[in-house]
């Protein structure tokens, strides 16, 4: 009954099912969806979307402020993957390239996005509520107000703070993403970091 | 001795400060309340930005996925150019994902010219705790059993611990077969194509 001959996944469905409640393959299968992808089979990069969507989703999401235009990235950075896929050296992780056409991405729809909402960081209007030490704020609240003042940073800081402090990559798998240096991406973070310092100390300082 | 630049204590506190910066800071930091201080608020930063991540809404996911594989379809460029049946099979999919299309996936692929003759094949998975079957769908099924279609599509399911769901499928061609269970911290997707 359960013959799997001739499947093209069959690596993937092996790692799956032993993996149990993992929705992580290792590397190895990720390289054989690329493969397979890249030989025109759909469902391969089915799974390629499948298990990057979210890292994708998170990062767009940070640097962009919203769920929709995080959306709206999410499926323009693998459009431009599947498209590109054929240059992609599957010998190499994927990740850090796929990272690389978010930024990309996020870069143009922010364009945009700016143009039309452009509020700085410096400017942010903070409801009456939103004040006292930051550490005493509910932890919802505290997230939603530094997700509303990433969005707002210039995008390269944005960017730059987001793969970094969020996706948790060294500065220079950043510069990669980002196609710039690694002193670039250092003095992008600081200024970004200081910007969200004043940011919390302002809410801070709204009770004294 | 003066005080570093802020610019400076903001890597200092990511840890991007290297050789005889970090150590002078270092040093300086255990000595400097003022500084010390700031580096603490510059924590409070780094933590506050990784702990503002917001997870993919579930509801997004399958359809992300779909309006991506809708788009890859209509695009000339990709490497499913190549293969004119991989195309079909992507619409088949694209139904599949949003749990609607059932009958459009059938139409489809009963209408598919030159299916080569089928096989069987199949597959099981063990359900983890607390699991909610998504779906469990195929995109075809053998022509010498059609009723076989129906028992196969099954969607929003609560699931027992430890059950086995089976799937099969007609090997051959052009079958694409979708498991989809969600947990509480995974989602777990099995989905095969047939060369
Ligand atoms: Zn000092």
């Amino acid at each position: 009954m359960s013959t799997f001959i001739g499947m093209r996944s069959e690596v993937s469905l092996v790692q799956w099912m032993s993996d149990g409640a993992s929705d992580h393959p290792g590397p190895d299968a990720v390289r054989g969806f690329v493969v397979a992808a890249k030989a025109g089979d759909v469902a391969a990069f089915g799974y390629i979307v499948e298990l990057h969507e979210s890292r994708v989703f998170r990062t767009a999401r940070a640097i962009l402020g919203s769920d929709s235009d995080a959306e709206d990235a999410v499926q323009e950075v693998f459009v431009r993957a599947y498209r590109y896929l054929a240059r992609f050296d599957e010998s190499r992780e994927l990740a850090p390239w796929l990272y690389r056409i978010t930024a990309n991405v996020c870069r143009d729809l922010a364009k945009n996005r700016r143009r039309h909402h452009g509020v700085s960081i410096e400017s942010l209007h903070l409801a009456s509520s939103q004040s006292g030490p930051f550490e005493s704020l509910a932890r919802q609240e505290q997230r939603e107000l530094i997700r509303e003042a990433i969005a707002r940073l210039p995008y390269k800081e944005g960017a730059a703070i987001t793969l970094r402090d969020l996706e948790g990559l060294t500065t220079r798998e950043v510069a990669k993403a980002l196609g710039t240096t690694e002193a670039t991406v250092r003095s992008q973070i600081s200024s970004a970091r200081a910007k969200l310092r004043k940011y919390i100390l302002r809410i801070e300082r709204r009770t004294s | 001795m003066s005080c570093p630049r802020d610019s400076e204590l903001a890597l200092y506190a990511g840890g991007e400060l290297k050789g005889r910066r970090r150590t002078w800071t270092d040093g300086h930091v255990r000595e400097c309340q003022p500084c010390a201080k700031k580096v603490g608020e510059f924590h409070v930063v780094r933590s506050a930005v990784a702990s503002s991540a917001v997870t993919i809404p579930a509801g997004l996911r399958a359809g992300i996925r779909v309006s991506v594989l809708d788009r890859i379809a209509l695009d000339d460029g990709g490497p499913a150019s190549r293969n004119p049946l991989l195309a079909g099979i992507l619409w088949a999919c694209a139904p599949l994902a949003l749990l609607a299309g059932v009958a459009a996936v059938w139409d489809l692929l009963t209408s598919e010219p030159e299916m080569p003759p089928l096989r069987m094949a199949g597959i099981a998975a063990e359900v983890p705790e607390g699991a909610l079957l998504l779906s469990r769908q195929l995109n075809t099924v053998p022509p010498e059993s059609p009723g076989r279609a129906d028992s196969l599509d099954e969607a929003f399911g609560a699931l027992d611990s430890g059950e086995l769901i089976f799937v099969e499928a007609g090997e051959g061609p052009g079958v694409l077969a979708q498991l989809r269970i969600q947990t509480a911290d995974a989602s777990i997707e099995i989905h095969w194509l047939i060369d």
